[in-house]
């Protein structure tokens, strides 16, 4: 994690058009933008591209990125968006059967890894609790994936939150707490047959 | 346990955050102690959020960072030259930039001329030196139409490639007549001749800060640009200042 302050030096070092800036941006981001998109997408390949989609709107949009927010607000605000866009694209492209990905969430189309939530009896701790829990997350439907992911896993404030999703603080605790007993409860259900 | 209400949710939620104040939390810590299964739920809630917090962080894939740079290569420039890799695409950003001040600086009186699409007239055509498309700039920013030959019938082809940290920019202009064009606008003190050009400083602070201004060209931070005279160096770079006038 970046102090303020060296934060704030990257970004007037991208303004003034360091060639290494940018490098430096995503060698800093990189990893967060995957692991968050992958949550988000449930597959590494969707996730890539759109990570690295994500890091050529940002080089495109570095003139429009006034600070008023951190620039990981701003870059996670870009690939929540790109997220989005493309869950859309894959619902209208799923139209014909009616569904959308949100409403009737596929467990195995989100499944992180590619690999199936195990069974209860194997489901103990260390990796097979790790592979329950992040089934279990990419069965829930995308808004609550992507505010678990934000605070939970990448340990953003509300308020950054609300930055990201365009949301007030007050649906953001509301969408958080309902996540996280939405998620509960799809680990007990495996847990618990 | 049944499933618990949207509202319960909330307040367990808000309690486990430390949201709720001294009253509410007593009285939803009197609720726990009166049902243990909602102190249980309460529990797992905790523990939930905690598996959540030691999921493991995935890493993107190898060569991830090269794949970016390729990607952003090859849309950044669309250019006969190869290029090498992201620096190359913030030394086009720099190099439109230098150019299209220098074009400004040299052409001082062709102001208003508005970004245009489709061909201008053909001054400078039909050279036989290599052509490179030059991305656009944002919006707001100076433009500079890609592959346009120049506006000024018979102005000067202005040539450009990079060389370590500075920028050469040859021009088919003579060396005197460059010289007088860039003291009619930049003045002695930013001028320099040296071997097989002018060394040019452009200071947006100072005397060029109102054509800085218009071009909103300072935060290039363009400081130093070599003006060889008579080179063809490998890219030739055609452009104009399309340049809005505030």
């Amino acid at each position: 994690m970046q102090s303020h302050d060296e934060e704030q030096a990257l970004v007037a070092r991208l303004r003034r058009r360091e060639s290494e800036a940018f490098t430096e941006l995503v060698r800093l981001y990189q990893h967060r933008v995957f692991g968050l998109l992958l949550r988000i997408m449930g597959q590494p390949d969707e996730a890539e591209e759109l990570a690295q989609e994500v890091f050529v709107n940002v080089y495109r949009g570095l003139d429009s990125f006034r600070g008023e927010s951190s620039l990981r607000t701003w870059i996670y605000r870009i690939a929540t968006n790109q997220a989005k866009n493309r869950l859309k694209y894959l619902s209208r492209r799923r139209a014909g059967q009616q569904e959308s990905l949100d409403d009737h969430p596929d467990e195995s189309r989100f499944m992180p890894l590619g690999e199936p939530v195990p069974r209860p009896d194997r489901a103990a701790e260390g990796a097979e609790m790790e592979r329950v829990v992040a089934g279990a997350l990419a069965s829930l439907d995308a808004e609550h994936r992507e505010v678990l992911v934000l605070r939970d896993i990448e340990g953003l404030a509300y308020e950054e939150i609300a930055q990201v999703l365009g949301l007030a603080e007050g649906t953001v605790k509301s969408r958080l707490f309902r996540a996280r007993y939405a998620l509960k409860q799809r680990i007990a259900a495996v847990m618990e047959p | 346990m049944s499933r618990l209400s949207d509202q319960t949710v909330e307040l367990m939620g808000a309690y486990i955050e430390g949201e709720l104040d001294a009253e509410s939390a007593a009285s939803f810590e009197a609720q726990m102690e009166a049902d243990p299964a909602l102190f249980a739920e309460v529990e797992s809630m905790r523990e939930t959020v905690r598996k959540l917090a030691s999921l493991e962080r995935p890493k993107a894939p190898e060569g991830f960072s090269a794949d970016l740079a390729a990607r952003l290569r090859s849309r950044s420039v669309t250019e006969r030259r190869g290029g090498s890799g992201l620096e190359e695409r913030w030394l086009q950003l720099l190099l439109v930039a230098a150019v299209a001040m220098l074009a400004w600086l040299l052409w001082p009186h062709c102001g208003s001329v508005r970004p245009t699409s489709g061909s201008a007239d053909g001054s400078g055509s039909g050279s036989g030196v290599e052509e490179i498309v030059v991305p656009a700039l944002p919006a707001g920013e100076v433009e500079v139409e890609p592959a346009l030959p120049s506006r000024v019938a018979g102005g000067p082809v202005m040539q450009m490639k990079a060389i370590e940290n500075r920028y050469e920019v040859a021009t088919t202009l003579d060396a005197k007549a460059l010289r007088t064009e860039l003291r009619k606008v930049v003045g002695d003190r930013q001028v320099k001749e040296v071997e097989g050009g002018f060394e040019v400083t452009l200071d947006a602070k100072e005397s060029d800060a109102e054509r800085a201004r218009l071009l909103n060209l300072g935060r290039y931070s363009v400081e130093r640009v070599t003006l060889p005279v008579g080179q063809r160096p490998p890219v030739l770079l055609r452009s104009q200042p399309a340049i809005s006038k505030p």
